[in-house]
């Protein structure tokens, strides 16, 4: 294990994931946040002819020229897909899963055409352990250059995201912005297909985002956040999958991924599971407490209420007694308030 | 040429297409590929327990595995206001991860390898014979994939309303006393049978296409739900056959090129189809061109008594006032002459009667039709 962490190759790979897991999944969470969450599963899966083609084309297995080629093809996938969508009726779901199926099927095609496709099918499955140095430096000027892209575009991407309608009504060009997050999409994808693979792509840019969406509700928060959970998995899955022979990397890193979002779906603060069943039933027992004095803020009568109970909330200041009649005070009203909103039940 | 596998392709393509159609339609399309990917974590976990490639097991393991899918997509759904497409993309990589890592670390050495998950060999289907009182009756394979075209041809013609109804309107179905979620589940059940049969022939990633593939195709064209589900079973008859041929004939991996026939014979559709992408576009310049026709016999119309008919009308001056390109105007110029809806006088472009009446009639009828 510690042997591990001394190996300057392992370093130097578990440098490139990290990078890799930080910008995918940041940026990531643009399209899931737009529901199009499943459009990076389409582009990983178009793009893998792509990869074929640029080698056919140039005969070469550098990662630029390959990664060109994905790009271009995503590219035409992508606008395939539009075009589907503003010529028919068509469903947009039903139209990824045509044009990501067929792709592949035609990259599979091409891949047989030129006999078994010498080592590219590693781009079904992901493979960390061959990544070059200069596969490194192409990941992180690509990170670079997106997350620049971002802060460059965040106001419009924020805006165009949340309302779309909005962002068109201010003035600016709907069609630019979407350039722009495809663009960003199909570079994240891109040069992550070489890692964690084809297949399991989806996973790396929707599941960082739904986890750190649990946490918090503020963008910029949610995105750092993403590119962290993304970040993490990718160096632990790497890890594992050094650390244990014949493991996949793409697979190990969906596994941490999922564990991570598990974790976070059961004891995130305010959106887990197990936080949300305390406050149901805190919020349960309060008005079970209080109901009385609902009742008497609704009805303003005292039918059926046991006099003990009004003379307790009485002793605590909730409740007046004036002229032979309960009356509620502020302070009863602030509590009625609170409890039939749901809000501040523990104060 | 094999005739057993052209017989497999056919049937698998059918049985996925006429099931594919109320995918499509209910938009759970991505569902199938979710569906297609995590019945192999079925088949390894029933394999681990019946550690026999043949056995039925590993087909009950995939359709509970499949709806396993489901109901934790569901799950994450209903509870945590997590949106449909991430759920499944959440959902389907973790159980498939589980079966790739359980194959490659504990059953790497039976065949299951990635290749034949996501591509399937359709090749070697036909190997398979079945024998019944010693002599072969053809491969297995078509007869596994012909029970699941009858099974899924009878479930549809059987609950051919129920299935209609649960899709359009849930609601309306449960206010009619039975239930959406059975209706729903055994759908499910059936989409992973298929998946699973279409997976040792033709591929995890491959049956999305002959799924959705044939419904869309047929939609773009018809409206109906019987006529979608019999132009989709042609459109999958035609795709396996023309994707066989040419398969043999480029020698490369039949289900590949069935799947590239989906793409090729959607497009087809899409554009040259009589409400496809090209009529379109023709329509529409069609339409641009007469409205913009309408629009210059109207200014000529509107002007022809007022006082400033000299610079309004003027053969000069008139590419100003209605602002657009010279050679735009004398084309519509020249077709209303040609028509006789306009004489040139004086370098003015007066309007004649008939013109009037065509401009006049023209915008009744809009009015008409509103």
């Amino acid at each position: 294990m510690n042997n591990l962490f001394l190996d300057p190759y392992f370093l130097k790979i578990a440098f490139g994931t990290l990078i890799l897991g930080f910008v995918t999944g940041s940026i990531g969470l643009f399209s899931t946040l737009r529901k199009q969450a499943l459009v990076g599963d389409a582009l990983s899966h178009a793009a893998f002819p792509g990869v074929i083609l640029a080698f056919i084309i140039f005969g070469t297995k550098d990662l630029e020229i390959l990664l060109l080629g994905a790009i271009v093809i995503s590219f035409l996938a992508m606008g395939l897909i539009n075009l589907i969508n503003k010529y028919t009726t068509i469903k947009f779901d039903a139209s990824l899963a045509l044009i990501l199926s067929s792709f592949f099927s035609i990259g599979n095609v091409l891949m047989l055409i030129m006999d078994g496709g010498h080592g590219l099918n590693r781009f079904i499955f992901g493979e960390a352990a061959t990544m070059l140095q200069r596969e490194i430096n192409l990941i992180v000027i690509v990170a670079l250059v997106s997350l620049l892209i971002v802060i460059l575009f965040w106001r419009h991407l924020k805006l165009y995201i949340f309302d779309q309608e909005f962002y068109q009504t201010l003035g600016f060009n709907k069609g630019l912005i979407k350039f722009l997050l495809t663009i960003l999409t199909v570079l994240v994808v891109v040069i992550s297909i070489r890692t964690i693979g084809v297949v399991l792509m989806s996973a790396l840019l929707i599941a960082p985002a739904i986890t750190s969406r649990l946490l918090s509700n503020k963008l910029s928060i949610v995105f750092i956040l993403s590119g962290l959970f993304g970040a993490l998995s990718a160096f632990m899955g790497t890890t594992i999958s050094f650390l244990i022979s014949g493991m996949p990397t793409g697979p190990s890193i969906v596994l941490i991924l999922s564990a991570v979002l598990l974790l976070l779906l059961l004891l995130a603060p305010k959106n887990g599971i197990i936080s949300k069943a305390v406050n149901q039933r805190r919020h349960k027992k309060l008005i079970h407490k209080y109901h009385p004095l609902v009742h008497i803020y609704e009805f303003n009568n005292i039918r059926n209420i046991d006099t003990t109970i009004l003379d307790e909330f009485v002793s605590l200041n909730y409740l007046k007694f004036e002229d032979n009649e309960y009356l509620l005070t502020n302070r009863g009203i602030a509590i009625v308030n609170n409890v039939l909103r749901g809000e501040n039940l523990w104060t | 040429m094999d005739i057993g596998v052209l017989l497999i392709a056919i049937t698998v393509s059918l049985s996925s297409a006429i099931i594919g159609v109320f995918l499509v339609i209910r938009k759970m399309a991505m569902m199938t590929d979710a569906i297609s990917h995590t019945v192999l974590l079925g088949i390894v976990l029933a394999f681990l327990i019946v550690p026999n490639l043949n056995s039925p097991f590993l087909i009950l393991g995939a359709v509970i595995m499949g709806l396993i899918t489901v109901f934790l997509t569901e799950v994450l759904i209903n509870n945590h206001k997590i949106s449909e497409d991430a759920a499944t993309g959440i959902v389907f990589p973790l159980l498939f991860s589980l079966a790739i890592i359980i194959i490659s670390l504990n059953l790497s050495h039976i065949h299951l390898d990635s290749d034949s998950v996501f591509l399937g060999q359709l090749e070697f289907a036909g190997i398979k014979q079945l024998k019944l009182f010693g002599t072969n009756i053809g491969p297995v394979s078509f007869y596994v994939s012909l029970l699941v075209l009858i099974i899924n041809v009878l479930f549809i013609k059987i609950f051919f309303k129920e299935l209609k109804i649960v899709s359009f309107d849930a609601n309306f179905a449960k206010v009619l006393g039975f239930s959406p979620i059975i209706i729903h589940y055994s759908l499910m059940a059936l989409v992973s049978l298929t998946a699973v049969t279409a997976f040792e022939t033709v591929g995890s990633i491959l049956v999305v296409a002959l799924m959705v593939g044939p419904a869309i195709t047929a939609m773009l064209f018809t409206k109906d739900l019987k006529m979608t589900i019999i132009w989709a079973a042609i459109i999958a008859l035609i795709n396996a056959s023309v994707g066989y041929l040419m398969a043999i004939i480029v020698d490369v991996s039949i289900a590949s090129v069935i799947a590239t026939q989906t793409l090729i014979t959607f497009l087809l559709v899409l554009f040259f189809h009589k409400r496809g992408i090209i009529n379109k576009l023709i329509q529409r310049s069609k339409q641009k061109e007469e409205f913009n026709f309408i629009v210059f016999l109207k200014h000529l119309a509107n002007h022809l008594n007022t006082d400033d008919r000299d610079e309004e009308l003027n053969i000069d001056y008139i590419h100003n006032h209605l602002n657009w390109p010279t050679k735009f105007i004398n084309r519509h110029i020249k077709k209303a002459q040609a028509l006789n809806y306009l004489k040139i006088s004086n370098k003015l472009l007066i309007i004649t009667s008939a013109g009037i009446k065509y401009q006049n009639d023209f915008l009744n009828n809009i009015n008409k039709e509103d």
